[in-house]
């Protein structure tokens, strides 16, 4: 099967994103899908599947299953949530795709919504939960490792002393996101940031400081995944450019630290083997990452896993500049999450579909192959996708 | 986050039937892990099979809190107000010598020269309320 298309992203769409709790997250998700289906050129009656991801940090009761009738969906093959933290939102193009090649599906809605900010809740509480470490949920709150954001902090510490880099390197991924961010018109912080200014960003918990630090939103996007066959007859009607979908990986490991895992491939390791065998290609190929990166340390990991370069080599790359613009391996073109929005898998996602597309405007890239990540829980869950222009790799 | 006016090791844990054997021995001044009786070696807790043999044989078995700091992150932001450890304190990500990783706190400010160092359970502070705490282990030497 390498080198044929299984499905086609033919439409993303955004709905606003605010930095306060104004409504819940499925009146979110019904703009994102209503824009995503504006983009495509589709009808809703057209969509015959629909899944959904609604994020740990909205509330249970605002996005569910009910998602179907609140939109009028009366008739569909495919319903179903999806759960894999933040893999979640590539997963979801996974199964559209899985389903679509199976035949049960023809044109399939993803949408993600998340409502991290509550009422009278600053941005930096937004994800004041807990990773799970041991399986035990709850056991790191009650240890003081509040947050993503300890335990992301904890594996920077790690890999900083092991391969003997400084905040300095750390700094290069947020400010390389900034950079891109700028030439971003729907990116959320575009205010230059070079590393003077990096440093005055306060330290949450070191050696993280809120510029690498992902920023929250509330809000929606949401991908149409369509079936090429399905695409032919919509296209002759004047639908836009496509995102024709290559690669699919996933890769599940337990915990990154332990001796075991040393002899093993990573859960990120298995991800991008599947996806680059299963589309016939090496990272060497690959024109644009967009990396799921909550914290900027996501950005070294993935960049090593991801078989950018060798690990501990990452922070050499990011602080040579070859992330940023005009860098030879441009990543995170949209701003990622650290600048544009987290919007958690989609973030990535949205702007891989808009550069294979050829939408990016002024940040445009060569994107004749673009992969996007989710990385969901304690670097324990991962997926992947590699999108292109072309049908036939 | 509200409702809780006594701060309790238990708040907030949600697989409480597994977190007993472990929390229960903390609570007795003992340090419990589980080994597994078919490959003797040490799970992350708390699981059900081996990760490495897959053995139903876990047991939880009193173990040595001794290890080496492999991450250390100081907080500077007050997650939660009632939570009894005041800002600025630090967290350490520790590789017990049988193996497993146990993350928990430490009374020392700490940096990132620190990682490296040899710790050890606290076991009478921790059995106290707070869940895992450590301390140095001999001398400055830190390899």
């Amino acid at each position: 099967m390498a080198g044929k298309a299984l499905s086609a992203i033919v439409g993303s769409g955004v709905s606003a994103l605010v930095r306060k709790y104004d409504q819940a997250a499925d009146l979110y998700a019904a703009q994102a899908i209503d824009r995503a289906l504006g983009d495509a050129g589709l009808e809703p009656a057209q969509v015959d599947g629909m899944l959904i991801n609604r994020s740990p940090g909205a509330r249970d009761h605002e996005f569910t299953l009910a998602m179907q009738n609140r939109m009028g969906y009366r008739r569909l093959r495919l319903v179903a949530e999806v759960d894999g933290e933040g893999s979640s939102a590539i997963q979801m193009i996974h199964y559209a795709s899985l389903a679509i090649g199976a035949g049960m599906a023809s044109r399939v809605v993803c949408v993600f919504a998340d409502t991290p900010l509550k009422p009278n809740m600053k941005g930096a509480d937004a994800f004041g939960m807990s990773l799970p470490i041991l399986d035990f949920d709850g056991w790191e709150r009650v240890s003081g490792l509040y947050g993503p954001v300890g335990t992301f902090a904890l594996f920077a510490s790690y890999h900083m002393a092991r391969y003997g880099i400084g905040v300095e390197q750390l700094a290069s991924v947020a400010i390389s996101d900034r950079q891109w961010a700028m030439l971003n018109p729907d990116a959320k912080l575009r205010a230059p940031m070079d590393l003077q200014a990096y440093l005055r960003s306060p330290v949450i918990a070191s050696p993280l400081r809120m510029f690498d630090c992902a920023y929250p939103v509330n809000g929606a996007a949401a991908i149409v995944v369509s079936s090429v066959d399905a695409l032919a007859a919509d296209q002759t009607a004047g639908m836009r450019k496509v995102a024709y979908v290559h690669g699919l990986g996933q890769g599940h490991s337990t915990d990154p630290f332990s001796q075991a895992a040393a002899d093993e491939p990573s859960g990120a390791q298995m991800s991008a083997r599947s996806a680059y065998a299963m589309a016939g290609v090496d990272a060497r190929q690959i024109d644009c990452r967009e990396f799921y990166e909550a914290f900027s340390y996501s950005n070294l990991y993935a960049l090593e896993e991801y078989g950018f370069c060798e690990r501990g080599q990452s922070g050499a790359l990011v602080a040579s500049g070859a992330l940023a613009p005009g860098g030879s391996m441009p990543t995170n073109t949209g701003g990622g999450h650290l600048s544009c929005h987290y919007l958690q898998g989609m973030t990535p996602i949205v702007e891989a579909v808009t550069q294979v597309r050829g939408l990016a405007g002024s940040r445009q890239q060569r994107a004749e192959l673009v992969l996007a990540t989710g990385i969901g829980s304690f670097l324990q869950h991962h997926a992947c996708v590699l999108l292109s222009p072309h049908r036939t790799l | 986050m509200l409702g809780h006016p006594v701060y309790s090791p238990w708040r907030g844990v949600q697989n409480v039937e597994a977190a007993k054997p472990f929390v229960n021995a903390l609570r007795q001044g003992r340090f419990v892990l589980q080994v597994c009786d078919d490959c003797e070696r040490t799970a992350t807790p708390a699981r059900l099979r081996c990760e490495y043999c897959r053995s139903v044989r876990l047991v939880w078995r009193r173990a040595k809190g001794s290890g080496r700091i492999i991450a250390v992150t100081c907080y500077a932001l007050q997650y939660d107000h009632e939570y009894e450890r005041k800002v600025p304190y630090d967290v350490v990500l520790v590789q017990l010598d049988n193996g497993a990783m146990l993350f928990g706190a430490i009374d020392a400010r700490l940096d990132q020269r620190d990682v490296g160092r040899r710790v050890k359970l606290e076991l009478e502070r921790s059995s106290k309320g707070m869940p895992l705490r450590f301390r140095f282990d001999g001398n400055k030497d830190p390899q």
